[in-house]
């Protein structure tokens, strides 16, 4: 049963446009021209509980827009939508009781002052029973290994453990859907991976809603099964993320090794490198079959690999709208 | 109840993080005070009596009026909140189960509880070893009185401080507004300038005005002056509150309609 929906939800921003220089300066103190910009178009959308959905699309595609509505921080201009059966909009306390929100680049911790310190202040704020509070920064704080960090000021961290703080202090509550706004941004890799299989367990275990935004295509990888596109405020495709990966991703990545000293000559590819015993090249997926098969019976062949094409490259294959695809999923 | 108390604790925490901040401002209020008397003392030189004041009587009341005026920290919370609201970051009000309002109040309270007990050294030393210039209080009633009266000023205050940072929802900059607020209270509230030394007729129509009560009137029942004004001023502070009280609620839920919450 869907816990999230979006109706035919719209978001215009009215900003000023000033003329350049001084002299637009000036004049944009008694005349400001006021141009719009959807940020999202009549978006529609439905989650069901405990699913994991990705949402990606370009900057300024609508992504923070969509969850700062879902949220209840924005109006939306037209449309509706709909969270745990409340109108976020209203931001009734119930509804907010019962998720919760991370943003990358905005914190809740107080930077000069331990975690510890926003936890205990959120334990009151939600009203949380002192052996759930306690059970609960026990198991979050095991599952990311950060026990010894919770009483050190926030500023002495680094930005990694940060977002682990973050990330800890808004599932205290144990929110049924939470919202996650680029929450690796700026992290090492390992971090990364640390708050990935951390966002999973949360997911799998406790079984919470999740809406994740990522620049980062691995993110989504790991973590959703449903994957969202969107671009300038539309949906685009809506579905599984291998079903997306399959239509999209049109070319495969071929390395090839020669027993012997080689300069192979092939029809439709794209070299990527080329060496005395070694060639790699790019090549559309319909002609892999055929170009193998050319290529076994032409050369001597030690060793083949197939790689799929970088997901990033695909991703913004589709934000351009190539492929002529029927995209919506 | 309990998340605005532990509001109020964790944004004292946040008062003494760094020690030096901590020992500085410890420090600053025995400046102050010295610099006081000996402005105070010149202003006197060969006279004395001003507007009807004594000496002890005008130090009495400037450091009565200053450190009311000192102990409202919330007009510092305005520039954090409106900043919060330009970039955004004003969001993680929205989204958990508290009140902006009640979180400001809290924070401001809490800020100037810290306040209090930085200055209370330098208001023992003053009673201590300076009672010629710091006049005891009229009577134990005159002293309850002014605190009530005062505590409600403070409450006056922080919500008209909050009511200027919400109006950052929909001019962004706020800086004009902030300003404007700032000359009106000093002057207003008898803090610049006793307002006995203001003709009468501007004393008379600031009767109305909240600021009248806030730092002039308490200093003078704290002197055993104008006792017949505390029962109508408790009234008209009263009004007061319960009206911008409202005011503020109105404007944020109408304002918040438009906030954007910039930025990721």
């Amino acid at each position: 049963m869907a816990i999230i929906q979006a109706r035919s939800l719209t978001k215009i921003y009215r900003r000023i446009k000033k003329q350049d220089g001084l002299k637009g300066a000036f004049k944009a103190l008694f005349h400001r021209e006021v141009v719009e910009k959807a940020a999202l178009d009549s978006f529609d959308l439905e989650i069901d509980e405990g699913e994991c959905v990705g949402l990606i699309g370009p900057n300024g595609a609508g992504k923070t827009t969509l969850v700062k509505l879902l949220c209840g921080i924005i109006q939306p201009t037209s449309g509706s939508c709909d969270v745990l059966g409340f109108t976020p909009g209203m931001l009734k306390n119930e509804f907010r009781r019962s998720f919760a929100v991370v943003m990358g680049q905005k914190s809740q911790l107080w930077w000069d002052l331990p975690a510890s310190d926003t936890f205990a202040l959120n334990r009151e704020i939600y009203d949380i029973p002192e052996e759930v509070y306690r059970a609960n920064v026990d198991y979050f704080s095991d599952l990311f290994q950060v026990k010894d960090l919770i009483n050190v000021p926030v500023r002495n961290l680094s930005l990694g453990e940060r977002m682990k703080m973050e990330l800890i202090a808004a599932l205290l509550h144990s929110p049924r859907v939470l919202f996650l706004d680029e929450p690796t941004i700026g992290l090492d890799a390992i971090a990364q991976k640390q708050i990935r299989q951390f966002l999973r367990q949360v997911n799998q275990e406790r079984g919470v809603t999740i809406l994740l935004t990522s620049h980062y295509m691995e993110d989504i990888l790991h973590l959703c099964k449903r994957t969202v596109v969107i671009s300038s405020g539309k949906k685009i495709y809506d579905g599984p993320l291998d079903m997306l990966l399959d239509r999209f991703q049109e070319y495969r990545v071929i390395h090839v090794t020669f027993e012997r000293e080689t300069e192979p000559q092939l029809d439709a590819v794209e070299w990527v490198e080329k060496s005395p015993y070694k060639a790699v090249f790019r090549i559309r997926r319909n002609l892999v079959t055929p170009t193998l098969q050319e290529m076994l019976s032409l050369y001597d062949v030690d060793d083949i690999r197939i790689e799929e094409e970088d997901i990033g490259n695909v991703i913004e294959r589709i934000y351009h709208g190539e492929n002529g695809g029927d995209s919506c999923g | 109840m309990g998340k605005y108390l532990e509001t109020g604790k964790i944004s004292m925490k946040n008062q003494v993080a760094y020690r030096f901040d901590v020992f500085v401002r410890s420090i600053l209020p025995f400046i102050r005070l010295f610099l006081a008397y000996a402005l105070w003392k010149a202003l006197y030189a060969g006279q004395s009596v001003i507007g009807g004041m004594s000496f002890e009587m005008m130090m009495t009341y400037y450091l009565i009026a200053s450190f009311l005026l000192r102990l409202d920290q919330s007009s510092g919370l305005v520039w954090e909140t409106a900043e919060e609201i330009r970039e955004g970051r004003f969001s993680k009000y929205m989204v958990r189960p508290i009140s902006p309002l009640g979180h400001f109040l809290a924070a401001g309270l809490a800020k100037t509880l810290y306040v209090l007990l930085l200055v209370l050294p330098a208001v023992v030393v003053l009673a201590a070893f300076m009672h010629r210039i710091l006049l005891p209080p009229a009577g134990w009633m005159n002293l309850a009185g002014a605190c009530l009266m005062g505590f409600m000023g403070l409450i006056f205050l922080c919500l008209l401080n909050y009511l200027t940072a919400m109006l950052a929802f929909k001019f962004n900059d706020i800086t004009g507004w902030h300003l404007l607020k700032e000359n009106l209270v000093e002057f207003l509230s008898g803090s610049l300038v006793p307002l006995s030394l203001l003709p009468e007729w501007i004393q008379e129509a600031m009767r109305f005005f909240p600021f009248y009560y806030m730092q002039y009137l308490p200093a003078s029942l704290y002197l055993g002056l104008k006792s017949e004004e505390f029962v109508p001023g408790l009234i008209i502070l009263g009004l007061w509150i319960t009206g911008l009280y409202g005011l503020s609620v109105f404007v944020y839920h109408r304002f918040r309609r438009i906030y954007e919450g910039v930025g990721n």
